[in-house]
Formats: structure tokens, sequence, C-alpha cells
């Protein structure tokens, strides 16, 4: 993959995938690898977990520890995964509808909730497993395999609903462009929030509109003159996108306290705590007062 | 002897202070207890009710009408007569009541007790008085009514309130009690599956608010701090099934609590954790459904569905406790069956048990063991997923500094990664039924009590115990030849379980608060024995002994 050196990276697996030839997934997949050795992790140091769909196999297809769970509710695992043990840097990994569609609900809450984790979408506007209907990011009246007549609905913008909900980091990126991708993994990585990563990605089996050429011709780097920090202007520049061009970039940034950070009482992973059946004499005691 | 005491009014009325400070005071003075709350889905007003019943003996079920009624309001006072016993005691206030002769009441005066105290809730704490006064406490007694939440003005108002209903009350009753002070509890349901839970070093507690599951969470957020746990009320509940089995997957005990319609939404991933071999205890307390049902009425009707929940095959435990205590041991078990089994563990009580206060004997922890079934030492090619292995040998991430574990929904190899591979789904299927094999051995015989040389035997699940024993109780007292056999550990079921119990000639009686019989049913398709009779409730409202009194006689007369 271009200028990726994938030799005596521990992440890689010389494992097959199920993915189709030319698919967007395989940028995405060397695009994390590259960037977890070159951060120095281990893949001890790592879990990957995702929920179903084409996205959502790549945890079989790293060195590290993994998480394939159901569709949609790969962020509930994560959290509870975070919960249990900080200590392992998680990345979730899932598709456009996997996350936007099913998980819908769990998106929402958790950039309330602002684990502490990458999530990068796989976001092809379409779906790829069940065959090419159409995804919560496909175009109003874009025909699918499924909508023959175009698309009633309009789509969802994700990083401007990230945006909204003051998402602590919110970037877009594409898969035919891993230097820009690593650059996006690399600083979500060094976030410390839940940092998303809208993955623009060519499906080369359901996909016509949305190719590789077609994300080529409008993707724009953002000026280096936007302010991530300004929601405002991060909404406003979350509003391009098709033919006047995508942003590609960090859009937006709102550091605030993790999830755990708010758990004040808890000062190292739960997992390290010590307990015992005992542990509640106390609470007995008062109980027979 | 037992003497119910009955509290009604609207909600926000007072119900609960005076039930808290009777329980807890006549509790100090030696008394045993079973309280029960009726009450309506509503935050303010309706007709609610508790029942208390005092005894000197060990209650483990309501009685049908009260000794003493305390009536808060006037729609109270309507319903007294048919919830009181011939010639039982009204409480009230004097205006409320213009129909009832003084004698054998305590009617309160409106204008004494307003001289007496200025306490808003004047009526419930000279009621409160009135109760310790009845039960022969010493008027010491009513210092106790003083709370720390409260300010001082408050605290000597109420005193002033109590007092005086304590003083206006000439009736006694003899009811023996014990000794003051014999280490006993109060305790609900929920509370006792929530401290089961931290005696079990649970880290994690996600779930959702469902009417009435909601305490086990408010008891666990309570001591949050002091126990070094997280307890998250997560966006819906299938974010709390799939966060708490996510903390599981890596390493902590997790849980999750529900009622039945968020036990719906919790399926898929009951099968997720089940096919992935994460440990997960469930708490559903049930409520009558279907949807959204009755609220905070009771029913045990969701047994049939939590044993064939979500799809495909799998091994999995139902645990049903028998009572309140039985629900603390329970849930310490639950845990301890989870990992090693690395199944799904679903406790299923009820409203019943769970909005039931008891007085019961002070856990004994030291008997308890935390058991983890962990593999600690790194092992080259370990796999996490060995076909042959039924239990234990569980490793998480982040267990030791080599291993790499991957965890699937999918059918997967003995790594986790995903495979089509006929062999291999063949070897899981072969998996799941010799770990249901080994759970069936495991699980705890049914319980049994009664006359050994009986000729029926009833039989009941989960908290139908309490009502049913006492009304055994009754039936070997007056010779007849009855026993039961109640079953906490619900499911799998060994088909041999009900070998020693049932001979040719004994009459089955099946006892379930449902209207299908579902626990009769699911014991007939295990063991091929099908019961005689069957008694059912099945209008939101607990077993009482009188109810199954009455309804042997009918099976009895034919």
């Amino acid at each position: 993959m271009g200028n990726i050196n994938l030799s005596d990276n521990p992440f890689v697996t010389n494992s097959g995938t199920s993915w189709c030839p030319g698919c967007g997934n395989f940028s995405i997949l060397d695009c994390i690898t590259q960037v977890l050795n070159d951060m120095a992790f281990k893949p001890q140091d790592v879990l990957m977990v995702s929920g179903i769909g084409q996205a959502a196999k790549l945890p079989h297809y790293i060195h590290a520890h993994g998480l394939n769970t159901l569709h949609g509710r790969a962020i509930p695992a994560a959290l509870g995964a975070q919960v249990a043990n900080n200590a392992i840097k998680i990345v979730i990994s899932s598709g456009d509808g996997d996350t936007y569609g099913e998980g819908g609900n769990h998106f929402m809450h958790n950039i309330r909730r602002n684990l502490d984790v990458v999530h990068i979408v796989h976001d092809n506007q379409v779906y790829g497993l069940t065959k090419g209907q159409g995804s919560p990011t496909t175009a109003l009246g874009q025909k699918t395999r499924l909508q023959f007549d175009g698309m009633r609905h309009e789509p969802l913008n994700p990083v401007a609903l990230a945006i909204s909900l003051g998402c602590s980091f919110v970037a877009r990126s594409f898969s035919g462009d891993p230097k820009h991708l690593q650059a996006m993994i690399t600083a979500a990585m060094k976030h410390k929030g839940y940092a998303l990563i809208d993955v623009m990605q060519p499906c080369v089996s359901f996909n016509h509109v949305n190719t590789f050429k077609w994300y080529k011709d409008r993707a724009f780097y953002i000026s280096e003159s936007h302010d991530p920090t300004d929601k405002v202007k991060a909404f406003e520049l979350a509003q391009t996108f098709g033919d006047a061009g995508i942003p590609m970039g960090i859009l937006y940034l709102n550091e605030k306290p993790t999830f755990l950070e708010q758990c004040r009482h808890i000062d190292r992973p739960l997992i390290q705590y010590d307990r015992k059946p005992t542990d509640i004499d106390w609470l007995i005691d008062r109980l027979v007062e | 002897m037992k003497k119910t005491i009955v509290i009604a009014g609207a909600a926000g009325e007072g119900i609960n202070t005076i039930e808290h400070f009777i329980e807890r005071i006549l509790k100090r003075n030696g008394y045993e207890l079973f309280s029960y709350k009726n009450y309506m889905s509503r935050v303010r007003g309706g007709y609610n009710y508790t029942t208390i019943v005092i005894s000197d003996a060990p209650v483990f079920a309501l009685v049908d009408k009260a000794d003493i009624f305390i009536a808060l309001n006037s729609e109270a006072y309507a319903h007294s007569k048919s919830q009181m016993w011939e010639g039982a005691m009204l409480i009230a206030m004097k205006d409320l009541a213009l129909d009832v002769s003084e004698s054998g009441h305590v009617l309160f005066d409106k204008t004494l007790l307003a001289n007496e105290s200025k306490a808003k809730n004047a009526f419930s704490m000279a009621s409160v008085g009135a109760i310790l006064k009845i039960f022969g406490c010493d008027e010491n007694a009513l210092s106790e009514t003083a709370n720390k939440k409260w300010t001082d003005v408050v605290n000597e108002e109420n005193l002033k309130a109590a007092k005086f209903g304590y003083e206006k009350t000439h009736i006694q009753f003899e009811v023996p009690k014990h000794s003051v002070n014999r280490h006993h509890m109060l305790m609900g349901g929920n509370q006792a599956v929530a401290l089961g839970a931290l005696s079990a070093g649970i880290s994690f507690y996600c779930a959702y608010p469902m009417a009435p599951s909601t305490g086990i969470m408010n008891y666990l957020a309570t001591y949050e701090k002091e126990m070094h746990i997280i307890v998250e009320q997560a966006e819906d509940e299938i974010a709390a099934v799939m966060a708490a089995v996510g903390a599981s997957s890596n390493g902590v005990r997790a849980m999750t609590g529900t009622s039945g319609g968020g036990f719906a939404l919790m399926v898929e991933t009951l099968g997720f954790a089940a096919v992935s071999e994460i440990p997960i205890v469930i708490a559903n307390v049930q409520r009558p459904g279907p949807a959204t049902g009755l609220p905070t009425r009771t029913e045990q009707a969701d047994l049939s569905f939590v044993v064939s929940a979500s799809q495909g095959e799998f091994s999995r435990i139902v645990l049903a406790p028998l009572t309140v205590e039985d629900a603390f041991y329970v849930t310490h078990r639950a845990f301890n069956l989870a990992d090693k089994y690395q199944v799904p563990v679903v406790i299923l009580t009820d409203q019943l048990l769970a909005d039931t206060t008891q007085s019961i004997p002070k856990f004994d922890t030291s008997q308890l063991k935390i058991e983890r079934y962990l593999e600690t030492k790194v092992i080259e090619g370990y796999k996490r997923y060995d076909f042959d292995v039924v239990s234990g040998g569980r490793k998480y991430p982040g267990i030791d500094s080599e291993t790499l574990i991957m965890t699937d929904s999918h059918v997967h190899d003995v790594y986790g990664h995903v495979t089509e591979d006929a062999q291999m789904t063949v070897a899981l299927k072969h998996k799941f039924i010799k770990r249901t094999e080994a759970i069936q051995l495991e699980l705890k015989k049914p319980t049994f009590y009664g006359d050994a040389a009986y000729k029926t035997l009833f039989i009941a699940w989960g908290s139908t115990y309490g009502a049913l024993k006492e009304a055994v109780d009754a039936l070997v007292d007056r010779g007849e030849k009855v026993a039961m056999l109640a079953f906490s550990d619900v499911f799998p079921i060994h088909p041999e379980v009900l070998k020693d119990y049932v001979h040719p000639d004994t009459e089955i009686v099946n006892v379930e608060g449902n209207a299908m019989n579902q626990f009769g049913k699911l014991l007939r398709m295990e063991t091929g024995v099908m019961f005689n009779h069957a008694i059912n409730k099945y209008d939101g409202r607990p077993f009482t002994e009188k109810f199954i009194l009455e309804a042997y006689e009918v099976i009895k007369n034919g």
C-alpha cells in the first residue's frame, strides 16, 4: 500500500480477509497497523472493538486483542471494556450502517459519555455485507440495489451530528489518502476522549456513485486557518459535502474530561481492585443496627 | 402469632414514612416482620397501601386482611372495611371516620393533635406512636423516630405527635417477641441482589431504569464510592447489557438488571455472551406483561421467555431466589457459576421480592468465596475456545503480558476467529451440550419441605415459596399429608430431578404466579412428569396462604 511499510510490524497478520479486491478497507487496516506500530504500541496494549459489517471484520485481521460484537453494539461493548481496564487502548472499527443506523443511539450517547477511544467509521455510504442497500449516509435520490427509484431519506451528516453534540474530536479522512488517514489516526490516538474519524471509503461492489474518483475529485484539506475549537465554524464546515467539496482533516476539537475522569472515586483500572466477600460486612453491620 | 398492619393512602402521603419507622422500631424490639408495597404506577396520588405482617416467628408471606388499618385519607377509609378482618382496629383521624365508634379503634381528634404538634405529617407520626403502644414498646422507643436528615425542629414536632399517638392509645396486643437485638436485618429483594453482587466482587453495574428492578441500581449507586465500583445508567437496555458484557470480557465481574421489557431488548446479547463465552449476570425482576403490562405489580410469567430467549442453541443458567435471604446467596452463586461455565446467568426475581421488606438473619460472608476459574499462566498456543473445555481455563485481555484474546459473536475456531467450517460448527454445538449437562449436575436440588409421608406434593419456584411454605405449615398442622418442592435453580433442569420425590400415587399440585403453568410445563418437558392440578395467581397481586388453602380445598373436593 503505497508508502506504508508493513514489514516487522507485529500488528500485521498473514490471515486472508473476506473483503472484495480493491475495497477501501484494506487501506484503513494498513493505516491502523502502521500507526499502532509507529506509536510503539504492542499488540497486547490494544483492543480492537467492532460490531457487524464488512468494517467490523477488521479485528480478525489485526494481531491485537479483538472484540467482534453484535451489529450496532461496538460502542457500548467498548464502554464496558474501557471501564474494566483502561490500561488497554481501544480502537473501534465499524461501518456507516453499524454506527449511524443500528447503533445510532449508542453513537449519540457515547459522544456525551466521552469514552477515551478512537472510533474509525468506514463510511462507504452503502451496506456492503447485506449487498447494496442504502445506508444512513447514502445521498437522497441515489439508486441502490433495494431503493430502485432512489433513496427517499435525506442522508445523515455524521460529522455535523457529532459536532452538534459537542464530540471531543471530529475528523474526516479518505481511505484513498493513506498519508492523511494515518495523520488523523495518530492525532485521534493522542487525543484524550471520544475521537471520531469518518473515513470516506469506496465500495467497489455496491456503490458505483461514490467511487474512489468521486471522493478524490471532491476531497480537500481543511485550511490551516480553521480553528477546530470554534464549534459554530466547525459545524458550518461540516455542512460542506458532495459537489461542493469534502473537507478532510480535524473539523472539531473539544477538550473535556473523559468518562473515567468523571468517575473520580476510581483511581486505577477496575480490574486492579482486589475484592472479597467480607468487603460488605460494614454494610451488613449497618443493617443490623 | 401474626398481626397484620395495613397503611393506606395516596402516593406521597406518608405511607413509606410510617412503614419505615414501624419496621425499624418493631424489629429492634424483637419482632419478625414481612411487608409488601402495593402501589400504582404513579408518583403522586392514587390508592396505595403497604401491608406489614408482624410476628414472633419468621414471616414469609402476606396476609390478606388487616388486624390494624391505618387510613391516611378518605379513600383509604372507604377501602378499609374490605381490607380488615371482622373486629379489626382502625387508626384514623376522627373526622374521616365519623360513623366509627371509638371503642376498639384509635381515632385522633384533629384539633387536639394540631395543638400538640405542628408536624406536617402529624397524623403519620401519631399512628407510629399508636403502633408502638399496641405492640408493647417502651415509651423510649418513640425517640427512635428522630431522623438525622431532618431538622431538629421537624424531629421535635414529630416526636410530639408520636407521643400524642402513644398516649391516646389504650389497646395492647399480646404478641410474644424475641429478646431485643437478634442481629437481624431489614431487607428487600433488590437490596439482597445488590449485596449479593457486591459480595461476589462486582466492579461494574450498567442498567436502564425500569420498575421494579431499579432498586438494585439505586442501592449499588449509593455505595459506589465506598465499594470502588462504577454504576452507569445506560442509554437503553441493549447498551446496558452490552457494556456489562464488554466489562466482563475484559476481566471484571459485571451485571445488569431490568424487568421483562428491558430483558426483551437484551436478548440478542444473551446469545452473544453465550457464544463468545463471556460470563454475565442479568437480573430480571419480573412484572406482569406483555409489553408495558402492570409496571408495579407482580407475576412469574417471564420464565418460558427467559429459558429460551435469543436465537440458536446455547447454555445458560436461570436462578429464581425463593426468598429475600435466598436472593443474596443466589446472586453470589450466580457470579461463580457464570465464571465457571462462561455463560449468561439470569436471576429471575419479581416485584413481590423486590418490594418486600423482611427481617432476616445477618448474612454470613465468611462462608462465601469468589471463584473465578481463570487461567493465569502463560500457555504457548493457548486456545481460548477449546471445544473440549466446558468450564474454567479462561483468559481475558491483559491477564498476562503475552496472550492475545479474540472474542467473537460468530461461530469461531478455538482461537476465537470467524469460521464457517462444518466440523467446528458441530464441535461448538457439542460443547454447549456437554456444558449444559455439566450445569444440570451442578445446580442445586429443589428444597423439600413438609410431611415426609406426603400424598400431595406442591411444586413451586421462586418467590411462590413463601406463601406456599405458610400454606404447607397450615395443612401439616391440620394433619394433611402434604409437602412442597421449591426450585430456585430452574434451568437447566436435570431429567431425573423429580425421581426421588414423585411416587406412583403422588398427586402433584403445580403452584405458580402465572396463568399458563410455565414451570410445570418445563418440568414435564424435561422430566416427563406432569402435574395433576394447578394453583395459579395472575391478577398482578402476590400469593397468600389463604389463597392457596382455598384453592387446595377446591382441588381436594374435586
